[in-house]
C-alpha cells in the first residue's frame, strides 16, 4: 500500500530529525562535563521511542544516520568513530533486550546506555595506543547507568503518547 | 483502536529492570576494583603517585612526578598541550582541541589516575613504579 510507504518515510525522518536534535541539544550545555566521552544521551530517548513503536529494523536506520550526520556536522571523524562503535554496541544489547520482553523501558535504557560507553572504550583503546584510558569506564559507566534510567523513564512517557506505527 | 491495547502494555519499570541495574551496577564496580588494582583506575584511597606516564599517539615517555617541568606536546595533526609537573601533581595547563576536557579535569597526583585529550590521542597517566606496570601491560 502506498499509504504505509509515505508513513514509514514520514516516520524515520521524523524520529531521525529528533533524534539529531537531542543530540544537538546537548552539545548546548554551559558547562562541559568534565570527563572524555560523557554525555547524557538525550539522542536515546527518539532511539527508544522509535524501537518502540517502530521496530528495531526502524531504530538502527534511525540511529546510524544519526551518527553519521552528527559526524559530519559536529563531532568530526573521532567523534563518529566512537559514536558508530557505541550506537552499534548500544543498539544490539537494546535490541536483543527489547526483544526478550522481559524489561521495561528503564531497563532496556540503561543497558544500552551502558553498552554505549563499553563500545566507546573499547574502541578507544586502540585509537589512543593506551590500555590507561580504561580507567575512563568505570566513571563514564556509572554516569550512563544514571543518565540511562532517566532517558528511559522519559522515554516511557513519550511512547506512551505515541501512536503505534506500523513494523518495518 | 487495535494498537493501543499493544502500546499499553510498554512497561516503564519492571522488577527485571531493577535486577538487570542493580547487576550491571554489580559488575562495573568489580571492573573498577580490577581496574584499580592494575593501577589504570584511582579509587578514594589511592596513595600518591610517582611517575608520569604520558602517551601521545601510542608512544609512551616517561617523567619523574618529582621533577617539576613544563613541556609543550605537539600531535601529529598539529593540535598542542601545555603540560606542568608541579609540586607532585600533572596538569595540561592549556591546550587547541575543541572541547579542552584535558584542561578541564585539572591536576592529577594519585597512582591510577588519568587525563585524557582524545582530539590529540593523548593520554597521561600516574603510575607508582615502573616494573610493575610494565609487567602487567606486556
Amino acid at each position: 500500500m502506498r499509504d504505509k510507504k509515505v508513513q514509514k518515510m514520514v516516520t524515520a525522518a521524523l524520529f531521525t530529525g529528533a533524534a539529531i536534535l537531542f543530540g544537538y541539544v546537548e552539545t548546548l550545555l554551559p558547562i562541559p562535563l568534565p570527563v572524555p566521552g560523557m554525555k547524557l544521551g538525550l539522542a536515546n530517548i527518539a532511539v527508544l521511542a522509535v524501537l518502540y513503536t517502530a521496530g528495531p529494523g526502524m531504530a538502527v536506520a534511525v540511529d546510524l544516520v544519526r551518527i553519521l550526520v552528527n559526524g559530519l556536522m559536529f563531532t568530526g571523524l573521532y567523534g563518529f568513530l566512537f559514536s558508530l562503535a557505541g550506537g552499534a554496541v548500544s543498539l544490539l544489547v537494546m535490541i536483543l533486550l527489547y526483544r526478550s520482553g522481559k524489561f521495561g523501558v528503564t531497563g532496556v535504557s540503561t543497558a544500552g546506555a551502558l553498552a554505549h560507553q563499553a563500545g566507546q572504550i573499547l574502541v578507544a583503546v586502540p585509537l589512543l595506543g593506551s590500555q590507561a584510558v580504561l580507567g575512563l569506564f568505570p566513571v563514564l559507566g556509572a554516569f550512563a547507568i544514571v543518565t540511562g534510567i532517566v532517558t528511559g523513564l522519559t522515554a516511557a512517557g513519550l511512547i506512551r503518547h505515541l501512536p503505534k506505527g506500523e513494523k518495518v | 483502536m487495535k494498537g493501543s491495547g499493544r502500546r499499553n502494555a510498554v512497561k516503564t519499570i519492571k522488577k527485571a529492570d531493577i535486577i538487570l541495574i542493580a547487576v550491571l551496577a554489580g559488575v562495573l564496580a568489580v571492573i573498577a576494583l580490577l581496574l584499580a588494582d592494575r593501577q589504570i583506575l584511582a579509587l578514594p584511597g589511592s596513595r600518591q603517585g610517582a611517575q608520569v606516564e604520558i602517551t601521545l599517539e601510542g608512544r609512551t615517555t616517561l617523567y619523574p612526578l618529582d621533577r617539576d617541568a613544563r613541556f609543550t606536546l605537539t600531535a601529529s595533526s598539529g593540535g598542542t598541550n601545555t603540560v606542568v609537573i608541579k609540586d607532585g601533581e600533572v596538569r595540561v595547563t592549556e591546550a587547541d582541541c575543541p572541547d579542552r576536557i584535558c584542561v578541564t579535569m585539572g591536576a592529577i597526583s594519585r597512582t591510577g589516575q588519568t587525563i585524557v585529550c582524545m582530539p590529540h590521542q593523548l593520554v597521561i597517566r600516574i603510575t607508582s613504579d615502573e616494573q610493575e606496570i610494565d609487567g602487567v601491560a606486556q
